[in-house]
């Protein structure tokens, strides 16, 4: 069993093998061949699966195991740079849930994306993706995550834009990137700011590039070295990493604009992996946020603000895709209010189950998508629970338990609503049912009108194939048991410092069930019946167009980023370019006066020769009177 | 001091024939002009050789510079002249300014050089004073027949060779223009 | 004032190297600006008699005994003629094809 730990690198390495293979061999013509392609990727997501599971079990059996293994690949005196791997509980769990979701989510791509024409790029960029992302969790200090932190959002990038062809995506893809890169900035600039301290205040250099092994002993020293403001400041940079890369609050409006990559796409980053990244940095670094309560209350705030605002977005969206995006983005915020208000095991659990949720929701919007040609728009379906039978059972399955009513969605609501009541946040507690409310609320609403009610098409649609029938089911097989599986083990499992309070969900589990059945009785009577839904006309408006923040920024980028952008342009191009014009011009005009010397007449080279021995014959007088007043003066 | 004023005024009337005829041996309009004002600035140089006492030189260059080189040049002038001798003047253009100021400066600068070292040294009269007087009248020729023939001996016949050589390479040159010709 | 009369009276060695010396610029200064191929040659010829004038001087004032200066400068003026001789050699092969005597005319190197 240890010999999957020991080999662990190998998993973040084949995919990477593979990815390189399907992009030469595009570029030589070699590997044309789908089928060639399909079974190499997922061979290698089959083959991280069985290590993960591997080493799932060995860690399992040894309680309190860490295994690190770093090569140091740049030296600076001291400064030491290291490059490896780093298995403890919370990786094992992360490697789980990237391989699953990975292979499944290539299972069904390879189906769904069958008439795509560019069905190798994308399968090569799967394959980047699943590099970056088993880099990223598998990685052993800072600066490696930061390195596979900006791979994954390069991968999303080539993955949001991958009809290029269409503006639509290249803006979205572009938006993603930008933000993605405004948060990179901020967790660079903490961790370059942490190793700065360890590095120049502590005597133990090999903590000036933050491995995580020893993130508790930095965390400590961090918290000695600085005043409390440095402190908060510190945490605010590296905690912008965070939210861009998992949508919180200012830099939330990239994910629902991220849908206009296909399907598959969405279900594997944008649900399940690369914006739990954020959540994976928050519990990586999770000592050091723990030293100071105001952060823990930012990242909490900040968690529960998107929370309720994206869910507030998401009632009024009419395409299919925009609402399972808004939803994965107030789970997010549920996911960080969880995590800044102390519940720590909450937090991570509702990570695992809610990526398995939200890649299975996606993959049947795909497929209903894929059935109705290309339909997007909420409106225009209907009925469809007679024609995919397969889709509808799973995607009910995924609304009950993302309501926190049944299966595994039940048992992680609960585990953070019980750690909340129990540390007394009452007011956390409050705002996230008012977010279960509106969870309940959406997810319905959208089954409803997806799934009840009249068929409104003219004609059939068409099945989908037994490939993604059987993957979806596969995940909801998954959503259905992992909360029964892993109950409190899972606390004991994950928690950092020995914390092992077993939260007591029976309690709050009246409260939240009412609550959640409220908001299906509400969206029953709305969608389901003939009732109308009712309009308030502004507040349907700030809904719908979703406070107005997207267009916010899209003003302050264009009006005065513009701006500043020009100054840029018009400063690049007439002084930086003029300075490497300038020296090509002189040594342009040198060749040009030099070419000129050469006239094919010999007098004037006699003439050259005559100047020349002019200029010397005056050098020498010059110097001769010289030599000589001062030996004259010399001899006095 | 004694002044030879014969010698003085020789001197300078030699070399102001010289000057002058030298000059207008570059501005001269037509090429026979300026080679004839060449022969005579080449006579009178030989005239200064006189004065400084190497008479077989100024015979030998006499005999050279004054008959042979000539009768060269006017063969060449007489196969190849243009009747229009106006576009073959002096030339206007850079190199002229050029050259002038660059010749004027180099003149400058070794009058510069000498008048310092004249001042310098406090013995002036030695170098300006009369040169002296050879021993006997043959002696000049007694130098000249030992130089050829000991201490320049192998300059001698290697001389002797480079006219061989270059007797040769003309007349081969010739052969070859008169092939090429037919 | 005795000064610049000795000077002036007394031909030493400088009056000679002035003399070479404002022979050999003319030469020189001839051999630039001149158009004509000929006249070229004929301020090379210049130049070398100043030169010659500069050894004899030289040697006459210098070396009583052995006279180096008169023999070389014999030797000098053997090879100026055999210098001439070669160059309108060279000459009349290139005027075969050209038919000028313009120095202008002979750029093949230009460039």
């Amino acid at each position: 069993m240890e010999f999957f730990i020991q080999n662990i690198h190998t998993v973040v390495l084949f995919p990477l093998w593979v990815f390189m293979l399907i992009i030469i061999g595009r570029f030589f013509n070699v590997i044309q061949s789908k089928k060639m392609t399909t079974i190499l990727t997922l061979i290698s997501t089959l083959y991280g699966l069985i290590f993960a599971i591997g080493a799932f079990l060995f860690i399992i059996r040894t309680p309190d195991y860490i295994f690190e293994n770093s090569y140091s690949f740049l030296r600076i005196q001291d400064y030491v740079l290291n490059f490896g791997v780093y298995v403890d509980n919370l990786s094992v769990i992360m490697l789980l849930v990237v391989t699953t979701i990975s292979f499944i989510v290539q299972l069904y791509s390879s189906n769904y994306m069958k008439d795509d024409k560019s069905f190798s790029r994308f399968f090569g960029y799967l394959n980047l993706f699943n590099f970056s992302m088993l880099g990223l969790v598998l990685s052993s200090n800072l600066f490696q995550t930061y390195v596979f932190w900006e791979l994954v959002g390069v991968s999303s990038y080539l993955l949001i834009g991958f009809w290029y062809k269409k503006p639509s995506a290249q803006a979205a893809s572009k938006k993603a990137f930008i933000m993605n890169r405004i948060g990179d900035c901020g967790l660079l600039a903490g961790t370059i700011v942490i190793s700065y301290f360890m590095y120049q205040y502590s005597s133990l250099t090999n903590l000036a590039t933050i491995p995580f092994v020893n993130i508790n002993d930095i965390a400590n020293y961090l918290y000695a070295y600085t005043t409390d403001f440095v402190f908060v400041i510190i945490c605010i940079l590296l905690l912008l990493g965070a939210f861009a890369k998992s949508a919180q609050f200012p830099l939330h409006t990239w994910l629902a604009d991220a849908m206009e990559g296909p399907t598959p796409v969405s279900a594997l980053i944008h649900s399940a992996t690369m914006v739990a990244a954020g959540v994976y940095l928050v519990a990586r670094l999770y000592p050091i946020f723990v030293l100071s309560d105001f952060v823990m209350h930012f990242i909490a705030i900040i968690g529960l603000i998107t929370a309720l605002i994206c869910g507030y977005f998401a009632i009024t969206q009419n395409d299919f895709k925009r609402i399972l995006a808004y939803s994965t983005n107030s789970q997010l915020g549920l996911m960080f209010l969880a995590l800044g208000a102390g519940a720590y095991a909450g937090g991570l659990f509702h990570l695992v189950v809610h990526a398995y949720l939200k890649s299975m929701l996606f993959l049947c919007s795909g497929i209903v998508i894929h059935s109705l040609l290309e339909q997007q728009d909420v409106r225009f379906m209907g009925g469809l629970r007679k024609h995919l039978p397969v889709t509808a059972i799973c995607y009910l399955i995924g609304c009950v338990s993302i309501s926190g009513l049944l299966f595994s969605g039940f048992f992680s609501k609960e585990m953070i609503l019980g750690s909340l009541i129990e540390q007394k946040h009452y007011v956390y507690a409050v705002g996230f049912l008012l977010a279960a409310i509106m969870t309940v609320f959406y997810m319905f609403r959208s089954y409803f009108l997806v799934f009840e009610g009249k068929f409104k098409g003219e004609n059939a649609p068409h099945k989908p194939s037994f490939v993604l029938n059987f993957s979806i089911s596969v995940l909801a097989v998954f959503s259905i048991f992992i909360g029964f599986l892993v109950n409190h083990s899972f606390e004991k499992f994950v928690e950092i410092g020995g914390n092992t309070t077993q939260t007591n969900i029976f309690n709050p589990a009246f409260i939240s069930i009412s609550v959640s059945l409220m908001g299906l009785l509400l969206a029953w009577i709305f969608y389901n019946t003939k009732i109308k839904p009712i309009k308030i006309p502004i507040l349907y408006q700030l809904s719908y167009n979703r406070f107005y923040i997207d267009n916010f920024y899209n003003f302050i980028a264009e009006r005065i980023y513009y701006i500043i952008c020009r100054v840029c342009y018009f400063v690049d191009k007439y002084f930086v370019d003029g300075v490497v014009k300038l020296s090509a011009f002189g040594v342009r005009g040198t060749s040009w006066v030099f070419s000129k010397m050469q006239t094919g007449n010999f007098q004037s080279y006699l003439a050259y020769s005559l100047i020349f021995l002019a200029f010397i014959f005056a050098g020498l007088m010059f110097a001769y009177t010289i030599i000589i007043t001062w030996g004259l003066i010399g001899s006095y | 001091m004694e002044i030879d004023i014969l010698k003085t005024l020789i001197f300078y009337g030699f070399a102001g024939v010289i000057i002058f005829f030298a000059l207008y041996s570059i501005f001269a309009y037509r090429i026979l002009y300026s080679l004839l004002a060449a022969v005579v600035v080449f006579f009178f140089t030989a005239g200064i050789y006189f004065l400084l006492g190497a008479d077989y030189n100024a015979v030998i260059q006499i005999a050279i510079y004054v008959i042979a080189v000539p009768i060269l040049f006017v063969l060449a002038i007489m196969f190849t002249s243009d009747k229009a001798d106006k576009k073959t003047y002096l030339t206007l253009q850079p190199r002229f300014y050029f050259s002038f100021l660059a010749a004027g400066i180099l003149f400058l600068a070794l009058i510069y050089l000498i008048a310092t070292s004249l001042s310098l040294d406090s013995n002036v009269a030695w170098l300006t004073s009369k040169q002296t007087i050879f021993i006997n009248k043959y002696q000049m020729f007694n130098s000249i027949a030992e130089g050829f023939f000991s201490n320049y001996g192998y300059a001698f016949v290697l001389f002797s060779i480079l006219l061989l050589v270059v007797v040769v390479g003309i007349s081969t040159l010739n052969l070859i223009k008169e092939r090429s010709d037919d | 004032m005795i000064d610049i009369i000795d000077l002036i009276f007394n031909i030493g060695l400088y009056h000679y190297l002035f003399l070479a010396l404002i022979l050999f610029l003319i030469g020189f200064f001839g051999a630039i600006i001149s158009k004509n191929i000929l006249k070229v040659l004929i301020s090379i010829e210049f130049m070398l008699t100043a030169v010659n004038i500069n050894f004899i001087a030289f040697a006459s004032f210098f070396d009583n005994i052995k006279l180096h200066g008169f023999v070389f400068s014999l030797f000098y003026i053997a090879v100026g003629a055999v210098e001439i001789a070669i160059a309108l050699a060279i000459f009349y092969l290139m005027f075969g094809s050209k038919q000028s005597v313009n120095t202008e005319d002979y750029d093949e190197l230009k460039g």
